[in-house]
């Protein structure tokens, strides 16, 4: 038997006082069954690998600890992903315990996944002090990876402008008479869908331009001998 | 020696590359047949990365995104699933079987789907067998760029709007 944390002194105490743990296998659960009139608990134990049959004159179940059934919601408002049991996924398990990949948005508590009130506090303090990082400073430095027009190559067709959803992109007049695309840089939050759809190969990405993603491509399909060991 | 196939992933940086990354966290197993390519929203894969891809020898190329309505970005997805449909109809004019693009959505806590998808489709492309643009010949027609260039420019034509 392992107890979970450090509740090994609590697990003592209870076979000390004479209390009985039996495993089941998660894929064999105990059931409950009526028999003679009696409520019974009926398992197989897989260190005796038999069928238990246990008599019972008081059964308590401990209760599940389920989630938020608005988390769904929130989630979407948030732009922040659940995991399969609809808790709160952290950013990283290990790296960013208490962060979302989305800036600013903390997560603690029974919000994350069941846990005891100790573990709850630690990691509002950890949501806290990461969020800190950020109201203490006076200015937010804004995202590097950004839309920008090549000027030289645009043509003012307009096909990226629809296709952007934060209302960044407005096709402007230019001094030689002609149309081009403009970028409000505050606004941009820089997705690259209007990268992809630039016919014209004027939309860059900063970070993920078009040439450094084709030399991605090259180096991944690149024929070498490495790959067959 | 053997063929393996050579897979070509597009993950989005906000749930399918992170899924991925769960996938290696809980140490599942799957075939070591694909690379990655992470992007920040699956909206960003030009057509003309995936057609260059096929071009250049991939015998798969999987494109993967959030689940519609969870895209980071709002709705890049969207457009991302009219591209694939479109590139679909045309890779096949081109001769590859449409089975070879697959698009898939993947959120950041299905580790699990990720590995799952992954092996199904190493093992669709396996049975496929290697891409007949592999053939050097066969190579040069589709590179001649202009071709390609064209090719994206009636696929982002019909992407605009929602
Ligand atoms: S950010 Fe994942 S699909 Fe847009």
């Amino acid at each position: 038997m392992r107890t979970y944390g450090f509740k090994e002194v609590y697990y003592e105490k209870a076979r000390e006082a004479g209390v009985m743990f039996i495993r089941y296998e998660e894929f064999d659960r105990p059931e409950l069954i009526r028999q003679d009139g009696e409520l019974k608990v009926s398992l197989r134990d897989p260190v005796l690998r038999d069928q238990l049959i246990i008599d019972t004159d008081l059964l308590i179940l401990s209760v599940a600890t389920v989630p938020e059934p608005n988390n769904a919601n929130l989630a979407q408002m948030l732009k922040v992903p659940l995991n399969s049991d609809k808790f709160f996924l952290e950013a990283h398990v290990k790296l960013r315990p208490v962060d979302f990949a989305t800036e600013g948005v903390f997560v603690a508590g029974l919000a994350h996944s069941p846990k005891f009130i100790a573990e709850a506090i630690a990691q509002a303090k950890a949501a806290a002090g990461r969020a800190s990082t950020i109201i203490s400073k006076k200015a937010i430095e804004a995202e590097g990876i950004i839309a920008a027009v090549n000027e030289d190559i645009c043509d003012g067709c307009g096909i990226c402008k629809p296709i952007c959803e934060y209302k960044a992109i407005e096709i402007v007049a230019t001094e030689e008479d002609k149309k081009k695309a403009e970028i409000n840089e505050a606004l941009c939050k820089g997705c690259g869908a209007c990268v992809g759809a630039c016919p014209s190969g004027a939309m860059e990405q900063k970070g993920f331009k078009d040439n450094q993603l084709m030399a991605l491509i090259d180096a991944a399909l690149e024929e070498t001998t490495a790959l067959s060991i | 020696m053997d063929w393996e196939p050579k897979i070509l992933v597009f993950c989005c940086n906000w749930c399918s590359y992170a899924g991925a990354d769960l996938a290696g966290i809980a140490r599942l197993q799957m075939p070591t047949n694909f690379r990655m390519i992470k992007v920040m929203c699956s909206g960003r894969v030009d057509p003309e990365f995936i057609l260059s891809a096929f071009s250049k020898g991939a015998d798969g190329v999987l494109v993967s995104g959030c689940h519609l309505a969870d895209c980071h970005y709002i709705g890049g997805n969207y457009r991302t699933r009219r591209r694939i449909a479109l590139l679909k109809i045309l890779i096949e004019q081109y001769g590859l079987n449409p089975k070879r693009l697959r698009l898939e959505w993947i959120s950041a806590a299905e580790g699990q789907k990720f590995a799952q998808v992954i092996r199904e489709f190493t093992e669709e492309i396996k049975a496929l067998g290697p891409s007949p643009f592999k053939k050097k010949s066969a190579l040069a027609v589709v590179e001649a760029s202009p071709t390609v260039a064209k090719v994206s420019t009636a696929v982002a034509e019909a992407s605009p709007g929602t």
